[in-house]
């Protein structure tokens, strides 16, 4: 190269050479143009080396419209007989399937996280220790491992069928799953119509608003006066009046279907099933450790000066916490937090490993019968960063909620 | 670790009360100099050999001390000689381990309502400020009105606006505390803690933490609040105010108290070496 380009000249001692004495090679604008240039046409050639090797001319989605011709269980709230529906019917079973186990595990994490994290940090020795033995376990231990050891816990410890666990008559317990009671539409007092729980359910909407309202209103009352308005015992009273007087006008139209036990199967009620269970399970217990740690960190981290200021303030222990210490520690751990829920999105693909129906497992079917490997990742990957975004999106909405400053 | 401390803890609480016991001596080897002023006032804290320990360090040696009602005493000391133990000691934010305290009457012990009422009557401003800083510069100080006297909120922001004035910093009042200065964090320090209308005002190393040229402004604040009557603890390395400001100087060393007196009696005529040789280093 030194060859063919002539040495630079030496800047003159004033100032920069002039542009025009500078060799086009060595001048910075075509420096980086042949940079910019020289990544465009690697790009290119990549995905031509793609679309060629992987003859992507016959890419494309038609095949999720064929009839799907297989089943999957745990269908809960989704009719589909797995015959005539199509394979993105299916999908979509799949993906409701991953949705409820994100969503209670998500919940539950938080809920361990927050009392185990809490708990870490008591003066209680025995308390403390405890919380540190479960967080220790749970975070430094595979969350496959964890999850298909509750799932075997359950196969071989909870009885089969025909030794059902027969609680209070209320709710049966075998290897098959929990069976609970569960809510359903009833005809009531004077035959009410299906539809009519769709009414109380939007009623009951309108009860939550009005009493979220009047909640509101009192708290700024009390804020005002001083006086205690007990705003939440407020909202609770009237949504409990509101929903007991609008059951009963409307003629009583759910009921509460109880579950029982023919031959070896399990009728009516709720059944949570084993591998929903271990799944969950799983889920919770590990991403619970690490939302503990969060937790505890968050809370460790603000200054004792916080604390100290809240009780020379005269603020009580409750009062600290809720407006001095949470607030503060919030902030910290909302974006931890956030990220410890999308992976639970992520790791809830372990279902493969409990065969429970996800939205993997079910594009994996799909795609043993149809082909197609290249689309149905496609569809598995956007579907994965899909339910990412919202929850991102959600969390950054409580983020922006929880830290907005009032008193 | 936690079975050393403990083990420290068990000798400490077994050799604390009994040295009490055993020597019974006077509050202080010295009479006490009370300003002619506070002649008739009458007590408002009482310690009476007061012992505190951390693990096997004894940070507070049989402290007696007593404080008139509207008294300003300044604390002196070499860093660890137990001051800030000392006036921490007296809103309970550091639990003694004997001795007895006593807040305007009421004894400090295990009673949480006696702890709560302390709490109210005491106001405390720290060397690093302490503000809340999710909160603005008004819900600072209208926090503690609001949420424990049950104060209506706009009484309650009349109340903090006048000690803004007071303290001389209204226009910040919808600031946060991270974009005042020091100096001004301190203020708005000094209202929140006015704003419980405390009776007693314990002030631990308020410039410490400060510029140079913003110690003169919180501590114009403290003198005015001195010349109104306040009974207050200052732990400071601030001579000049020690010297015009306060009733009486106390020197601690090693946790015990060692000498105390007018600022006259400090500045011209100190009685212990240890008193000498700490005026000399700082003066």
């Amino acid at each position: 190269m030194s060859t063919q380009a002539p040495a630079p000249p030496s800047p003159a001692p004033g100032g920069p050479a002039p542009a025009g004495d500078v060799p086009l090679f060595y001048r910075r604008g075509f420096r980086r143009l042949l940079q910019q240039g020289l990544y465009v046409a690697a790009t290119a050639l990549l995905f031509w080396y793609i679309y060629d090797a992987l003859n992507l001319r016959e890419f494309g989605f038609g095949f999720l419209n064929d009839p799907a011709a297989f089943k999957v269980a745990n269908q809960w709230l989704i009719d589909v007989d797995g015959v005539t529906s199509s394979r993105i019917e299916m999908y979509l079973v799949g993906v409701w399937a991953s949705l409820r186990v994100v969503f209670v595990a998500i919940l539950l994490s938080t809920v361990v996280g927050i009392v185990v994290g809490v708990s870490r940090l008591s003066s209680n020795w025995l308390v403390a220790r405890m919380a540190m033995l479960y967080v220790e376990v749970f975070r430094n231990t595979p969350l496959l491992v964890q999850v298909v050891l509750v799932y075997a816990i359950f196969l071989v410890g909870a009885p089969i069928i025909q030794e059902v666990l027969n609680i209070g008559d209320f709710a049966f317990l075998s290897n098959r799953g929990l069976a609970i009671p569960w809510p359903v539409p009833d005809a009531g007092w004077w035959g009410a119509p299906d539809w009519f729980v769709g009414v109380w359910v939007a009623l009951l909407i309108a009860i939550g608003a009005v009493a979220m309202t009047v909640r509101r209103q009192r708290q700024v009352r009390e804020r005002e006066t001083g006086q205690p308005h007990y705003a939440n015992r407020w909202a609770f009273g009237i949504f409990a009046v509101g929903a007991l007087v609008t059951f009963i006008v409307l003629g009583l139209p759910v009921s509460i279907d109880r579950p029982y036990v023919e031959g070896t199967r399990y009728l009516e009620g709720m059944v949570i099933r084993p591998e929903f269970a271990a799944l969950t399970i799983g889920l919770t217990l590990y991403t619970g450790a690490f939302n503990a740690e969060i937790v505890r960190g968050s809370i460790q981290a603000l200054p004792r000066g916080q604390t100290e200021a809240a009780n020379a303030v005269g603020l009580s222990a409750y009062q600290r916490m809720t407006l001095v210490i949470l607030p503060q520690a919030l902030r910290q751990m909302i974006p931890s937090i956030t990220n410890q829920y999308l992976n639970v999105n992520k790791n809830s693909s372990l279902a493969y490993a409990v065969l429970y129906d996800d939205l993997f497992r079910v594009a994996g079917i799909i795609q043993n019968k149809a082909g197609h490997a290249l689309e149905m990742f496609f569809v598995i990957i956007v579907t994965y960063m899909l339910i990412s975004l919202v929850i991102s999106a959600l969390m950054n909405f409580i983020n922006a909620r929880v830290t907005r400053v009032g008193v | 670790m936690p079975d050393e401390l403990s083990a420290a803890d068990i000798i400490a609480e077994s050799a604390g009360p009994k040295a009490v016991a055993e020597t019974d001596r006077a509050p202080s080897e010295e009479p006490e100099q009370f300003s002619p002023r506070l002649a008739n006032a009458r007590d408002m804290i009482i310690t009476e050999h007061v012992d505190k320990w951390f693990g096997d360090f004894q940070a507070l040696d049989d402290v007696s001390l007593r404080i008139k009602e509207e008294e300003i005493v300044v604390i002196l000391g070499p860093s660890g000689s137990g001051k800030s133990t000392y006036i921490r000691c007296l809103n309970r934010l550091e639990e003694h381990d004997a001795g007895r305290i006593v807040i305007d009457d009421i004894e400090l012990n295990e009673d949480v309502r006696a702890l709560q009422a302390i709490r109210s009557e005491v106001g405390m401003v720290f060397q690093q400020f302490n503000l809340f800083p999710h909160l603005s510069v008004l819900s600072n100080i209208t926090l503690g009105p609001q949420k424990v006297r049950h104060m209506p909120k706009l009484e309650a922001e009349a109340l903090a606006m006048q000690l803004l004035e007071r303290v001389g910093i209204p226009e910040q009042a919808d600031k946060f505390p991270a974009q005042l200065s020091g100096g001004q964090q301190q203020r708005v320090a000094i209202a929140r803690a006015l704003a419980m209308q405390p009776k007693i005002m314990l002030f631990d190393e308020p410039t410490s933490a400060l510029d140079p040229e913003m110690i003169k402004e919180v501590l114009d604040v403290m003198q005015e609040l001195a010349e109104s009557g306040m009974t207050m603890i200052v732990v400071t390395h601030e001579m000049g105010f020690a010297r015009e400001v306060a009733d009486r100087l106390v020197f601690f060393d090693e946790g015990a108290l060692v000498e105390q007196g007018t600022p006259e009696h400090f500045f011209t005529n100190p009685r212990e070496e240890r008193t000498k040789l700490f005026l000399s280093q700082i003066l």
